[in-house]
């Protein structure tokens, strides 16, 4: 398999990140492709939660936090002082490792981000736009009938699939999910694979993952972060039959230390 | 291979496991295909049941082999280089059980052969047999000390096997010739000569493993073939 280069959405061109005096990330390049799913992986605190941050510039609510370096999508740079941070994050959706609907009904849930971003007033088209993302997060069937009831009162899979179905409703571009599956059991995972799958028809995803089988899995493309650096990126099928750096392989083969 | 080792022993442990017994395999398979050959070009037809006997020691290891590699796979799912050693392993030891099966069906050859078959004819039978046993002990060789230049070496090599098999069915042909009533005879020595030459094909499939573990590339290029028989 070949690497599409000719269709990149997100693309990093020496982007480096301090906290304080520490920096977190150095001089990171990566291309990331329309419409496919890109497996960032590597040990807890490489960087790469703080690399998918750059991208919706989550890293902004960080007060000690300092970014350098670009990052576009679609050619546009996101650290521009132009840039409205509403805007941006409307375009770019995020899941996170634990599910946290609001505390308010399933309809609510999926109707507060049209709300703040003055889409769907009139209550038919808020109406539309709830059954449409909760069918794209293919929870629909298994919650039309309670809409009205809490979020929070559906099980860790189903809550997952709600807030995947809440960064839908606001038509983004992009998703960004940060280990999404770890506090869930297989059946709820596999779901959300399947989900994954779908959903990369129409957008681009970038998942943070600790499962290795899982990055097989789901993307198609997939980078390897260690101490802040990108150490290799390349299609899924390389990295994980054959990849070209001895710490990559060290890292996949439990071999790391 | 890396060579800092896993983080969990017990896998580092299961892929020593594996990595001796496919060893133990292969020397056990080596000694087969010796045996065998010895018996046939000295006719010895008292070493031929022992030879049978044999082969289920290689059988046991392979399903022993199979039995550890499920094991890895579904405690494990080895990615990268476990996951090419966990489908070489495979692979070769499949290999080396038919190399076995065939030194049994060589060895089986020798109780209905005549002892006074022409010189010709054994040297002929020689020559290929030391080729494939030299071929063996190379590409176990080559799998010990993770070389790929010796596997690529081997595979080409197996065009010699081809020639020297084709030069002994040619031996046979002319043992057919000369009386009809060798035609059982040389029918079973027709066997005798095809089983030593599939050893040897089996022996490439093990250089193509060995290079694919090696690399995570497939060797690339249609094998090389020998010259065939003139008629």
């Amino acid at each position: 398999m070949e690497l599409k280069n000719s269709n990149i959405k997100i693309k990093s061109k020496n982007l480096n990140v301090y906290y304080g005096n520490k920096q977190a990330l150095h001089n990171i390049n990566l291309e990331i492709n329309n419409k496919e799913v890109t497996a960032l992986i590597g040990p807890s605190g490489c960087g790469k939660s703080t690399f998918i941050r750059c991208i919706n510039r989550m890293n902004d609510t960080i007060d000690i936090c300092r970014v350098d370096g670009s990052i576009e999508i679609d050619g546009k740079e996101v650290n521009d002082k132009n840039v409205d941070v509403v805007t941006l994050r409307e375009k770019i959706g995020m899941v996170f490792q634990k599910p946290n609907p609001f505390p308010k009904s399933i309809y609510d849930n999926i109707a507060y981000g049209p709300t703040i971003h003055g889409i769907g007033e009139k209550k038919d088209e808020m109406d539309k736009i709830v059954e449409s993302s909760l069918k794209k997060a293919a929870l629909w069937d298994e919650v039309k009938d309670r809409l009205n009831e809490p979020g929070t009162g559906l099980s860790g899979g189903q809550q997952q699939r709600l807030c995947i179905a809440r960064a839908l409703s606001v038509n983004p571009e992009v998703i960004l999910m940060d280990e999404p599956c770890s506090a869930l059991d297989p059946i709820a995972t596999a779901k959300i694979e399947e989900l994954i799958d779908d959903l990369k028809k129409s957008y681009t995803i970038v998942i943070v993952t600790h499962s290795m089988a899982q990055a097989v899995r789901v993307s198609q493309k997939t980078g390897f972060f260690h101490l802040g650096k990108i150490i290799e990126v390349d299609t899924t099928e390389k990295i994980f039959k054959n990849p070209a750096n001895k710490m990559t392989q060290d890292y996949i083969t439990g071999r790391f230390g | 291979m890396s060579d800092t080792g896993h983080t969990v022993k017990s896998y580092a442990e299961e892929m020593q496991s594996l990595n001796d017994d496919l060893i133990k395999m292969g020397s056990l398979t080596e000694s087969q295909l010796a045996d065998a050959m010895e018996a046939v070009i000295k006719l010895d037809k008292e070493s031929v049941d022992k030879i049978v006997q044999n082969d289920s020691k290689i059988n046991a290891l392979r399903a022993a082999i199979d039995n550890q590699i499920t094991t890895v796979l579904v405690k494990r799912a080895p990615m990268a280089v476990d996951l090419r050693i966990t489908i070489s392993t495979m692979k070769i030891s499949h290999d080396l059980e038919r190399i076995g099966d065939l030194a049994k069906s060589v060895a089986k050859k020798v109780t209905p052969l005549p002892i006074d078959l022409p010189d010709e004819l054994v040297n002929s039978l020689r020559r290929l047999g030391d080729l494939v046993q030299k071929q063996l002990k190379d590409v176990l060789d080559a799998y010990l000390n993770n070389s790929k230049d010796k596997a690529i070496e081997i595979w080409r090599k197996d065009e010699q096997v081809d020639d020297l098999t084709n030069l002994a069915m040619n031996e046979v042909a002319n043992y057919l010739q000369k009386d009809k009533k060798n035609l059982e005879m040389a029918t079973h020595l027709l066997f005798v000569t095809k089983n030593i030459e599939r050893a040897g094909d089996h022996i490439t499939n093990i250089a193509e493993s060995l290079y694919y573990l090696i690399e995570g590339e497939y060797l690339e290029g249609a094998r090389p073939k020998g010259k065939p028989i003139d008629s």
